[in-house]
């Protein structure tokens, strides 16, 4: 008998597994923060779900609001950057990054 | 219990969407519809104010910031292809990105239901088996005073954190328009 525990920590690491694959894949650094964010979600979740398994999802909450508040933090650098880069290079693409000199 | 998986599989079809489309403001979309799913997700888990959070946040507040971002950057494309800059992007306009292989992107549910099928045979097991730990019953403080009396060390390095990239964005957008006005002049 499977537990719908295992089945949502399965679920989440497909989600994970996902937002990963996007960060491999792209050379857009708007997909590479989308990838980022997925893979967040998914920890939210995780976090969320291991309180409720554990009969403690106050604690899960307020780390999960921490969570989300970092991953706010996390994305608004990275589109300062994205907007940084396309003032350099003309194009939010990560292997013209690669190109700089100086 | 229907409910719950009927969630994560809306969950799981918005994220793909997202990932797979091209254009970036609908997977900007998308990825709002996937964060109002995990809000329903957390509130069926009993998590209401997390709940709250990530849809007033992460469904709301990103994904504007993000959208602006893009339309501000297809702005200055435009302006590149009004100037004749035509080898800046692939693909001008509305989609301004770089110019790459779509099939990467296309042959995602093929590796997601490979993933899928290799998890269930792999991953299961390993999470039935953390499933039988034994659980902490007795810690289920407030909410009000995990965060204010518990946390309050987590929340002055939150703000010292906030107050560092709010720190860090000046001197990232920092533009020296000055300097240029006065080597025109």
């Amino acid at each position: 008998m499977i537990t719908l525990f295992s089945v949502d920590w399965y679920l989440i690491s497909i989600i994970f597994f996902i937002g990963l694959y996007c960060m491999l894949v792209s050379r857009n650094m708007f997909k590479q923060l989308l990838g980022l964010q997925i893979m967040s979600k998914a920890c939210v979740l995780a976090i969320i779900l291991c309180g409720a398994a554990t009969n403690n999802v106050n604690l899960s909450q307020a780390i999960a609001i921490t969570m989300i508040l970092m991953e706010v933090i996390a994305v608004l650098a990275g589109l300062g950057l994205i907007l940084k880069a396309w003032k350099i290079t003309g194009c939010p693409d990560l292997v013209k990054l690669s190109k700089l000199k100086g | 219990m229907t409910y719950h998986l009927i969630l994560f599989a809306v969950l799981l079809i918005f994220i793909m969407a997202s990932v797979m489309l091209q254009n970036l403001l609908y997977s900007a979309i998308m990825l709002a519809l996937g964060s109002v799913t995990v809000s329903l997700i957390m509130f069926t888990f009993s998590a209401p104010w997390a709940g709250v959070f990530e849809l007033s946040v992460c469904a709301a507040l990103l994904p504007v910031l993000v959208i602006g971002t893009i339309k501000l950057i297809d702005a200055g494309g435009r302006q590149d292809l009004d100037e004749g800059n035509e080898d800046n992007c692939g693909s001008l306009g509305f989609n301004i990105q770089p110019v790459e292989n779509r099939i990467k992107f296309r042959i995602l549910p093929l590796v997601v239901s490979l993933i899928a099928v290799l998890g269930w045979i792999f991953f299961i097991p390993f999470f039935e088996a953390l499933s039988k730990y034994p659980y902490m019953n007795s810690l289920n403080r407030d909410l009000g005073k995990i965060i204010w009396a518990g946390r309050s060390q987590d929340l002055i390095a939150q703000i010292t954190i906030l107050t560092a990239i709010a720190m860090a964005m000046k001197s990232i957008l920092h533009f020296s328009g000055g300097k240029n006005k006065e080597s025109k002049e």
